[in-house]
């Protein structure tokens, strides 16, 4: 007994020590380099721009070859004859003291710099500015030793890219780029090479430097120790409590949610711009914190609305902050943005999307009520999304005796678990529809048990919920109909059932029709191709084969993307997870799908489950895509534009049950398997966080 | 042991009885109001002249309840004014005055519109906007004046003379009507959640466990 407490007293302190050990760890290793520095390099130090020169396309001599909106606006270049010309330029130019004191602030001095600038005009003071041309223009920085950080205060009308080459002590070059926002007024780069000289260009649209700093000092990344440490507590607590997976399957879940979920939740930019339409999704849910009837817009969530925050490229918003600092420095402007209470009212409407938002809302109101900044309202949306969507699949994995890998692998599949850590309502629809299907799957299968109340009304509301947020998974109520006769006392209360929910689900469609021609729901989207709903509604109507022939062959030829690939490495703008962990993690998924079959379990699926379950399968699939069909292809378009992937998630249960053979039974010990299939999936989450977020935004 | 077993069944019953109150009070609570615009005229073409103290007025038919303001479009003939007034009465089919307004010729901008708003929002029938004014500086004040659109229903301009106008046309004027929205969609669904509740009601008279 008290050698038994030992070694629980021994566990427990290994799984505290163990992680803290690793989140310092990984700083120290992170570090080391820095650490090794004599005292003299060990600070943080600005470089004077006086000892700074351009090179390449030169301020004053080659001014007249820029063709930077700055230099073209700019009034007081006025000695070289090409810049006279511009409108409104002041003759006198340079030779002019007078036209030097004209010269707004953020007039530069670069000329200072140039051989040819008339030294006698300008004493060689610390200049306020340099100002780096686009194109060629760079501004070399004498720095040598080693450099850390470069944190750059400039001045831009522009978002840019930049880069900064770094000369080597053995003459090589390495080139390390940053994108540069002009809300920010300043950027933080990570160098982490020890140089002779720096080379800062802006190619795009130029920049004024006011300030070089290169950071030095030993600072803690809190993002990577927290990541390092939560991943390491992950793994001890699975193995920990190995010996519970084979009855509780659904903890593996909740630990890999209550540790990389929680730092997905808190490390990922807090910000719009991560996930599929969530700008749309955090005006929405910022609303709905309000209340059900005192919706309100403020200037907060106008911004994320808008993605002030973001910088666009190639059609994707990204996020600027990629070092620690520029995170600091981000989250300190965006919650500078005071309403002073709520801004503006806005004219509201309670849509059946709202259900999806319910998680989200009630993080950001609780936060605020207890006086959070807005990205830290972010945070809490998010935390309390992942918990709603954890505590539905848990209790989906937990509700059903067979497939309950099969539910865990799907809710730990990296693009299902991602939006359950953003801020976006697809996460408590999948979230839902996997508890329906949990219900009801496993009702069909127990012909042996009755039904009970509160199965039945879970099941009703689960799949009435998850249904009525997007029309297109409502067929999954068709389901109590595969229910056998043993589950019901008589065949009237059999039909009744039954018929209730069918009945349900149709007065759910004809509600959703009501928010359509009302106008809180739309159906046309405009970013399609020349979408004209009525037209292609004509056309599904009066050519159905025709369609159909168009459906299948389109299902054919993307099977692998919408049921295979089903962005299951996709974390929306940031990124996919490819290579050899993205095989691992489809080998993982499907090993599940063919072996998730206890041996003890003897409940098999008979072919005309299978059947109506493929019926119910596609009658969704169709739905999704004659859906966006509708909404976003060109009329009698043979291609189906606008569907995604991430829209198969909530009915791909059904697909991988469909999977699964009665008689492939699954012997591997139930404390060994469900810890091998935690620590995979903790390996590929991990790996997606490590590169997608925390080497993307924290470095 | 009775009670026990009939909890489903009171758990059931009290649901649907929750949610059916509940669907009631969001068609009510969640009522929305917003404001749509309709046009009394296509274009409008040309002024009726300045405004005097003899009125213009216009008759024009609201089809439906929910009146909230009357907008006119006013002309000072591209001329910066800075005395006189223009005044918008409204009344309706019994002479009642509904809403009356005086504006500065000051700060009145060309071809733009002004808004006589209501109090409360006027119910369906048939109401006449007088226009007078008492700016003799420049050109003085107009209102611009169009063909009526279709469906305008009944619609008679009368002139400052009392002339009657015969070729169709109206001011330019546009009605602002208040929608109301009832809670149609959360009342929905929770009748749609307490429905959930009667489909399980038969299953809540005898307690089962699950095996």
């Amino acid at each position: 007994m008290r050698n038994q407490l030992w070694k629980k007293l021994l566990i427990a302190a290994l799984v505290i020590i163990l992680p803290v050990i690793a989140a310092f760890g990984s700083d120290l290793i992170a570090h080391r380099q820095l650490r090794n520095l004599p005292a003299a390099e060990h600070i943080d130090r600005t470089i004077p721009l006086s000892a700074c020169t351009l090179a390449g396309a030169s301020a004053a001599d080659d001014a007249s070859d820029e063709t930077s909106d700055e230099w073209s606006e700019d009034e007081e270049w006025a000695e070289d004859e090409e810049w006279s010309e511009e409108e409104g330029l002041d003759e006198e130019g340079w030779d002019d003291e007078e036209a030097w004191d004209e010269e707004p602030a953020e007039e530069t001095a670069a000329e200072d710099a140039s051989p040819d600038a008339p030294a006698e005009e300008h004493a060689p003071a610390e200049p306020e500015e340099l100002d780096i041309p686009s194109g060629s223009g760079a501004l070399i920085i004498p720095c040598t030793g080693w450099v850390e950080d470069l944190t750059i205060t400039a001045g831009s009308m522009f978002d840019q890219a930049y880069r900064v080459v770094c000369t080597l002590e053995d003459g090589s070059a390495v080139t390390r780029t940053s994108r540069y926002m002009s809300a920010m007024g300043q950027d933080t780069i990570h160098i982490g090479l020890r140089v002779t000289e720096l080379r800062l260009s802006f190619p795009e649209s130029g920049a004024a430097v006011t300030s070089i700093q290169v950071n030095n000092t030993l600072e803690h990344n809190p993002a990577r120790m927290a990541f390092w440490g939560l991943a390491t507590l992950a793994v001890c607590l699975l193995i920990v409590f190995r010996k519970a997976f084979g009855k509780h399957p659904e903890w593996v879940v909740a630990i890999i949610a209550a540790t990389l979920g929680i730092w997905l939740c808190v490390f990922l930019p807090a910000n719009t711009g991560v996930t599929y339409d969530d700008q749309v999704h955090a005006r929405n849910a910022f609303a709905l914190s309000y209340g059900p009837t005192t919706s309100r817009a403020t200037l907060f969530s106008d911004n994320l609305g808008n993605l002030t925050w973001n910088v666009s490229i190639n059609e994707n918003s990204t996020h600027v902050a990629d070092t620690w600092r520029d995170q600091k420095l981000v989250r300190a402007v965006m919650d500078g943005v005071k309403d002073d209470g709520v801004s503006k009212p806005e004219v509201y409407r309670w849509a059946f999307t709202d259900i999806g938002y319910t998680p989200i809302s009630a993080g950001i109101a609780v936060s605020r009520l207890f006086g959070a900044s807005n990205t830290s309202q972010i945070i809490w949306g998010r935390l309390f999304n992942l918990l709603a969507y954890t505590v539905l699949v848990c209790l989906a994995i937990r509700a059903t005796k067979r497939f309950r890998l099969i539910f865990a692998a799907l809710a730990l599949m990296p693009g299902a678990f991602f939006q359950a850590c953003c801020i976006t309502y697809d996460a408590t629809i999948i979230g839902l529809c996997f508890l329906g299907i949990a219900l009801a799957v496993d009702a069909i299968l127990d012909r042996e048990t009755k039904l009970t109340w509160q199965r039945a009304l879970a099941m009703m509301i689960c799949l009435l919920l998850g249904g009525i947020v997007k029309t297109v998974y409502m067929p999954l109520m068709l389901m109590v109909w595969l229910l056998p006769r043993s589950k019901f006392d008589s065949d009237r209360q059999r039909w009744f059932f039954k018929l209730a929910a069918t009945v349900i689900m149709v007065l759910a469609v004809l509600a959703m029709v009501r928010g359509v021609t009302s106008g809180t729901v739309a159906l046309q989207d405009d970013r399609g191709n020349s979408p004209d709903t009525q037209a292609q509604i004509d056309f599904i109507l009066h050519q159905p084969f025709t369609y159909l022939g168009y459906f299948f062959s389109f299902i054919w030829t993307y099977f692998n993307i919408y049921f295979v690939d089903v962005y299951r490495t996709s974390w929306a703008y940031l990124g996919s997870l490819t290579g050899t962990l993205n095989t691992v993690s489809l080998a993982l998924l499907l090993f599940c799908a063919f072996t998730d079959n206890a041996p003890e379990d003897d409940r098999p699926m008979r072919w005309h489950q299978r059947l109506v379950l493929f019926i119910i399968f596609m009658m969704a699939v169709g739905m999704t895509f004659t859906t966006m069909y509708v909404a976003f292809s060109s009329v009698a378009s043979p291609n189906f534009d606008g569907v995604q992937a991430r829209y198969m998630i909530p009915v791909l249960p059904l697909m991988f049950m469909l999977l699964q053979p009665d008689g492939v039974k699954n012997r591997l010990r139930g404390d060994i398997w469900p810890t091998v299939f935690g620590v995979m999936n903790v390996v590929i989450l991990g790996s997606m966080a490590l590169s997608l977020t925390l080497n993307a935004f924290w470095l | 042991m009775k009670s026990a077993r009939n909890g489903g069944r009171i758990f059931c019953v009290a649901l649907a009885a929750a949610m059916l109150i509940l669907a009631v009070a969001a068609w009510f609570v969640m009522t929305r109001y917003t404001t749509e615009t309709e046009l009394l005229i296509q274009q409008h073409r040309t002024g009726v002249g300045a405004l005097t103290d003899a009125p213009v007025t216009q008759r024009f038919t609201v089809k439906r309840s929910g009146l909230t303001a009357v907008n006119a479009m006013v002309s000072t003939y591209n001329k910066k004014l800075h005395e006189g007034t223009l005044t918008l009465t409204l009344t309706d089919a019994q002479g009642t005055v509904v809403a009356t307004q005086t504006w500065q010729a000051a700060e009145l901008r060309n071809n733009a519109f002004v808004s006589l708003t209501l109090d409360q929002p006027a119910k369906a029938g048939v109401y006449t906007l007088a226009a007078t004014g008492d700016c003799t500086e420049q050109k003085g004040i107009t209102l611009r004046m169009g063909p009526l659109k279709e469906g305008a229903g009944e619609a008679v301009l009368t002139l400052a003379d009392g002339t009657v106008d015969a070729e169709g046309n109206g001011l330019n004027i546009t009605l602002d009507m208040r929608k109301t929205e009832r809670g149609v969609l959360p009342a929905s669904l929770l009748a749609l959640v307490g429905l959930c509740a009667v489909a399980a009601l038969p299953f809540g008279g005898k307690e089962r466990k699950d095996a």
